[in-house]
């Protein structure tokens, strides 16, 4: 199967490979794995404090390409956007951008909860309840 | 459709015996021959096929311990079609720290500390793994099919998942010794 050029360039030079401070309180962690073929994402936030606005977005991510290219632009779609508008970024979006093949569309349903599961760390460290996410399949 | 324990006749287990599975894979490779079929009928020569096919398969899952395992979780239904299972959270923290140790051997191939911490830490853990399953599939060989025993052992099939990919990750770069 041939990756796009999207997912090669992500892979090549993934962008904001890394860690943030996790003890930080406005800083969410998001790790989640992929069951069937034993991918693991780590992803995490910075929010700015004054302006609500995600400063900084790392991840590491042990798995495919596409998985590591999921990931990289989460991260770069991340930066700049609001909580709430982070929570909106739909699986689908990485998909399209990154013309994903049907096969590797679990790829970015992981990116996708890993961006979701950093919020509700975020949330639920600054006090705010976590929120229940709607289960996608792999 | 008949199940693969039921076509070699032989108890549900996680380990069929070796020598029976070899033995009942003959027998029915020699039944479902396609040449003893040659001059049948289509209908008779289809099902021939189907027959050898289903036997290979059989074959396959029952001497093979990983395929094994989701046949059977698949078998009592607990196993569904790229499921998404959940492993806690500290279970995945160790799969990232195992994954970094890897990343360092990975950088330096030739280097033998990095080589022999990152092999021992995987080897070590399927150690464990094999350890803390047996007593568990055991129970179940021994006649125990509940729920609740396949759902523990359905989370260590999941979590060899994890580690059968870092083995992998491993072989993508590592010369054998």
């Amino acid at each position: 199967m041939a990756y796009s050029d999207k997912v090669i360039d992500h892979y090549q030079n993934p962008k904001n490979v890394g860690t943030l401070d996790k003890s930080k309180n406005n800083v969410g962690t998001g790790l989640v794995g992929a069951p069937e073929c034993g991918d693991v994402m780590r992803l995490q936030i910075e929010v700015d404090e004054e302006s609500g606005l995600i400063k900084d977005a790392k991840f590491k991510t042990f798995g495919c390409g596409s998985a590591i290219a999921s990931s990289s632009l989460a991260t770069e779609w991340l930066k700049g956007k609001t909580v709430d508008q982070a929570l909106a970024i739909d699986n689908m979006d990485i998909v399209e951008e990154l013309n994903l093949p049907p096969v590797k569309i679990h790829c970015s349903v992981l990116a996708e909860d890993a961006i979701k599961a950093a919020i509700n760390d975020y949330r639920v460290k600054n006090g705010l309840p976590e929120l229940t996410l709607e289960q996608k399949p792999h | 459709m008949v199940n693969y324990f039921e076509l070699y006749a032989l108890p549900v287990s996680f380990h069929p015996h070796t020598a029976n599975v070899k033995f009942k894979f003959y027998e029915l490779s020699r039944t479902w021959h396609p040449d003893r079929f040659a001059q049948a009928d289509d209908a008779t020569r289809a099902e021939a096929l189907r027959m050898a096919a289903l036997n290979n398969d059989a074959y396959k899952t029952l001497s093979n311990p990983d395929a094994l395992m989701a046949y059977i979780l698949r078998l009592y239904g607990m196993l569904e079609e790229e499921e998404k299972y959940n492993l806690p959270p500290d279970f995945l923290m160790e799969m990232m720290e195992l994954n970094e140790l890897i990343s360092e051997y990975e950088l330096d191939p030739a280097n033998e500390e990095a080589r022999s911490e990152a092999t021992e830490a995987i080897e070590s853990e399927f150690r464990e793994w094999d350890l803390e399953v047996a007593p568990l599939t055991q129970r179940f060989n021994e006649g125990e099919h509940t729920p609740e025993l396949l759902s523990e052992i359905k989370d260590y099939y999941f979590r060899r998942k994890y580690l059968l990919r870092i083995q992998e990750r491993i072989a993508t770069f590592a010369t054998p010794k």
